[in-house]
Formats: C-alpha cells, sequence, structure tokens
C-alpha cells in the first residue's frame, strides 16, 4: 500500500488480486445477491483508491480494506433493512438432508448446504466466521473490524461454530 | 493440560482459529469455487492508475521537493554564512573596521587619519609608484591630491588614483580591488590595535607634528611608517597579483616589491619594540614592589652571591668577599661553599 502511495500502480494490482476473491466472497456472504456484491466490491475498491494519499499504515492493510467492507455491509443491512436473524423461509429446505441417509452427498449439494448453513447464522456470527475464514484474522482483528471486544468475538464465534456443526454433521 | 481443561468449544474454537476445524475445511473446500467477477477486474485497475497518474505528477513532486531542497539550503546557507563569518574573522582589517566606531572613537579617528596617516602613506605610495608605472611627475604629484580630500572614506576613483600600482588595478578580481580600498579607506592608526583601542597611549603622546615637521619626516620616514599596521601592509602580497601582471611589469615591479617588504619588516620590529617597551612600563608602574621583590631575590639566590664573591676576590676586595662569603652562609646555610671560597669563610663559634 505504501508503494501503491508513492505511485506505484503495480502495488496496488498485486493488492487487489490478493484480495479480490476473499473480499467478494465476504460481500456475497453477507447478502446473497451476486450483483450487489459487486457493486459493493467495486465501491469498497473505489474507497481504497480514493483513500490512497490519506492512508496511514497504522493497522494492517487487510483490517482496514475489510472494515471498509464491513461499512458497506452495514449500510446495505440498514437501506434493505435486511434481517440479522436467519428469517428466510426460502433458504430452508423442506427435508434436511441429513435426514435423508441414502442420499449421497455430492459436490453441489455440500456447497449449498454449507452456504444455505452460513446464511442461517445471525449477521455478526457470520460476520465473524467470514473474517477469520476469508481475511485469515485473528480475534484481535476481526474485533476491530466489527468494532467489538475479543470475549465478544470470541463467543460469536463458539456459537457459529456449533450451529454449523450441527447443521453439517452430515456432510463433515 | 491446560487444553483437556478447556470446555468443548474452547477447544472447537482454537481448532477452527487453526484452520483444523471440519467446518472451516469445508467451506475452504466449496468457497474456493466462486470468485469475484472478472469484468470488475479491468474496471476497478484502471480506476486506479487513472488515480495514481495525476497524484504522480503533481503530489509527489510537491512531496520529494522538500526532502533535498530544504537541507540543502539550510547547509549552504550554513557554509556560506560560516565561510562569510570566517573571512571577517580572519581578516583583522575588515573584523576592526568597526571597532573603534563602535566605541565612540571617531573623534580620535579624524585627527589620526588627517595629520599623521595621510601624508605619509602619500609620501611611501609615490616613490613606489614611480619606477613601476614609469609615469611623469605631475601624475604622480597628482595623486596624493584625492587622498587629502577623502579623509575617512575616499571616492574609489580618488583611491585607485592613490594606489601603488594602478597599472594593474584593471586586472585584478573584484574582490582584491575592494580589500585595498578598505585598507586604505580605513586609518591604519585607527585600526590597528596598538594604536586605537588596545593601545590608546600612542595618538596622544605623539602628537601631529607641524606641517613641516611633517614634510620633513615623511621625507626620511619611508622605512619607519609606526602609524601602518604590518598585518594590513602584509596584504599587499605582491605574489597574489603576479597573474595578472605582464613579464614587463612584474619585472619593473620587483625592486619596489623588495623595498615594502623591508619596509614592512622593519615597520614590524618598530612596533614590537614599542609594544615591549610598553608592556615593561605598565607592568612597573602596576607593580613596583613586585619588581623590587623580585630583583631582591635574583640579588640574594646562592649562585648571584658567589659569583659576586669571586669577582670581589678576583679585585682583591678581600673584605667585600668575606662580606659577601658571610651573607651567604647567612641567607643559604645549606648550600655548600666552593674551595675557592672557603678561606673567606668566618671561623666557625
Amino acid at each position: 500500500m505504501q508503494r501503491w502511495q508513492r505511485g506505484d500502480a503495480a502495488a496496488f494490482e498485486r493488492l487487489y488480486r490478493r484480495h479480490r476473491d476473499p473480499v467478494f466472497r465476504y460481500l456475497l456472504r453477507g447478502i446473497s445477491d451476486r450483483e450487489r456484491a459487486a457493486e459493493l466490491f467495486q465501491e469498497v475498491w473505489a474507497s481504497v483508491v480514493k483513500s490512497r494519499a490519506a492512508w496511514e499504515p497504522r493497522a494492517k492493510f487487510t483490517t482496514w480494506l475489510y472494515r471498509l467492507a464491513h461499512n458497506r455491509l452495514v449500510d446495505e443491512y440498514r437501506l434493505a433493512r435486511l434481517p440479522t436473524e436467519p428469517l428466510e423461509p426460502e433458504l430452508e429446505v423442506a427435508a434436511p438432508e441429513h435426514e435423508q441417509p441414502e442420499a449421497a452427498v455430492s459436490g453441489g449439494q455440500r456447497l449449498r448446504r454449507v452456504l444455505r448453513a452460513l446464511q442461517g447464522l445471525p449477521s455478526e456470527q457470520r460476520e465473524a466466521f467470514l473474517l477469520k475464514e476469508e481475511g485469515g484474522m485473528s480475534l484481535e482483528e476481526i474485533g476491530e473490524v466489527t468494532g467489538v471486544g475479543r470475549e465478544t468475538v470470541k463467543s460469536r464465534l463458539r456459537y457459529a461454530l456449533a450451529k454449523l456443526r450441527q447443521e453439517l454433521t452430515d456432510v463433515l | 493440560m491446560s487444553s483437556e481443561r478447556k470446555p468443548p468449544d474452547d477447544r472447537e474454537l482454537e481448532d477452527f482459529l487453526a484452520g483444523k476445524h471440519p467446518v472451516g475445511r469445508a467451506y475452504r473446500e466449496v468457497s474456493e469455487q466462486q470468485t469475484a467477477p472478472r469484468e470488475l477486474d479491468d474496471a476497478i485497475l484502471k480506476m486506479a492508475r487513472e488515480h495514481v497518474a495525476p497524484t504522480h505528477d503533481t503530489v509527489v513532486p510537491l512531496r520529494r521537493r522538500p526532502r533535498w531542497v530544504q537541507p540543502v539550503a539550510l547547509a549552504a546557507t550554513l557554509a556560506l554564512s560560516v565561510g562569510v563569518l570566517m573571512n571577517i574573522w580572519r581578516d583583522p582589517a575588515l573584523r576592526q573596521q568597526a571597532a573603534p566606531i563602535e566605541q565612540g572613537g571617531e573623534e580620535a579617528l579624524a585627527p589620526a587619519t588627517s595629520t599623521t596617516s595621510q601624508p605619509e602613506s602619500a609620501a611611501t605610495a609615490e616613490p613606489q609608484a614611480a619606477p613601476i608605472e614609469q609615469q611623469p611627475p605631475a601624475d604622480l604629484q597628482a595623486a596624493p591630491k584625492p587622498r587629502a580630500k577623502a579623509e575617512v572614506s575616499p571616492a574609489p576613483e580618488s583611491r585607485r588614483a592613490a594606489e601603488p600600482f594602478p597599472a594593474t588595478q584593471a586586472a585584478r578580481p573584484a574582490g582584491r580591488e575592494r580589500d585595498e580600498s578598505l585598507s586604505d579607506s580605513v586609518s591604519p592608526s585607527a585600526v590597528s590595535p596598538r594604536a586605537g583601542a588596545a593601545m590608546p597611549t600612542p595618538a596622544p603622546q605623539a602628537p601631529p607634528p607641524p606641517p613641516a615637521a611633517s614634510q620633513a619626516q615623511s621625507g626620511g620616514a619611508a622605512s619607519s611608517r609606526p602609524d601602518i599596521d604590518p598585518r594590513l601592509m602584509e596584504r599587499e602580497d605582491p605574489k597574489s597579483d603576479s597573474y595578472s601582471l605582464t613579464p614587463d611589469d612584474a619585472a619593473a615591479r620587483t625592486p619596489a616589491i623588495e623595498e615594502q617588504k623591508r619596509i614592512q619588516s622593519d615597520d614590524a620590529r618598530a612596533m614590537a619594540k614599542e609594544k615591549s617597551a610598553a608592556r615593561k612600563s605598565m607592568a612597573a608602574d602596576a607593580a613596583p614592589e613586585e619588581a623590587e621583590s623580585a630583583n631582591a631575590q635574583e640579588r640574594d639566590a646562592p649562585e648571584t652571591l658567589i659569583e659576586r664573591a669571586r669577582a670581589a676576590v678576583a679585585r682583591g676586595q678581600s673584605d667585600e668577599a668575606r662580606r659577601l662569603v658571610a651573607e651567604l652562609r647567612r641567607l643559604h646555610p645549606d648550600t655548600p661553599l666552593p674551595e675557592d671560597l672557603r678561606a673567606f669563610a668566618p671561623p666557625a663559634p
């Protein structure tokens, strides 16, 4: 980031390619809308570009980048009044697949199951999980991005893991 | 041990943070298939390049400029300031130029400038200029006139007219000319610390002679000019000007240079003598008791008494020799009496 701040355009391209897919997935998992996620993705990187001159190396670039993405998601939640609780009936399957012992869990099915289980988490727990998995962040960094303390992050992750393990018992 | 005591949630969380949790592994396996749309790459990278290009031209040079301009400017300023100050400090004429003025010595400066300094310096300039320039006497007679008019701060033209070697003035550097004009414009008697602030006595002790006496003195005092500081004369180093002289000029200048050097050395010697005498007289006036005490100590030293006793023996003054030996035994009983003076020692009690 400092090299790009000094005018090295190639440095920005390296940063972009390193964080492109994880940031996009973080946004996509947050709103479950690919087109809207692409728009937010573009806005996040536009913010990075505009903040080039004002950026100061007080924190890791990754933390700063995901905080921008987190703020976009929060704004999106507020605008769309997206529920933070898993109350999406269309995502609920009629009968859980793990209750069908004869069903063979294929790759596509596994993907859907994992994503569905993730969508079933409250947004705070989902964000904590995604920041760890996509951003590779520590508890402190997750707390810095989401604005909560370390113990709160731990608690959210515990709940998230327990629910995901419960939902994905047959595919794990 | 500690991990065994932890509740299952903590162990599961630690596994998850370490990347070993099965849920995390399953998520990574399925999520790697989903990537950002490639059509966004070009737009974002183009936006970044456009943002870099104008700022690279405008902001970066502005940021870079102070990085080296300010330190270099500061260093150059310091170097120039130190150089100028060192030059002023090393150059006695420049350094002391303002000293008499600051001390309110303008009144003392005026008579010394108009009476003693100017005629003599003009008189010394005339015989030096004659063999070099090969000018008619009329020019030389006209030379001192402007100097007499401009006493403290003569005009540059008059100064140049009174220069010993005006033929070479045109080829000299400006700085050199400025130095010479400075040494001419300030009266040497006022510039010199011996004649000015540090030694105020010469000016009152040597009242301005009458014009007739001054003329007579100026004729014969060309070799001893006590009112001219030898340091100022040293600045008239002919070697530094040799590059601007033609061979004929240099050959013509040689006798004058030798004469000038001789005059300078004579002046320096005379000034040193004056200084030494002044110091001695000041010391004698300041502490006569100390001088007497020192003389008595020297007179009563054992070596002195022995020498005096031997001299008395040599002159045949036995009584004087006995008295001196007795004085030696009295003042310095530990000093061994020489063999040749033991005959004059008083008998032991």
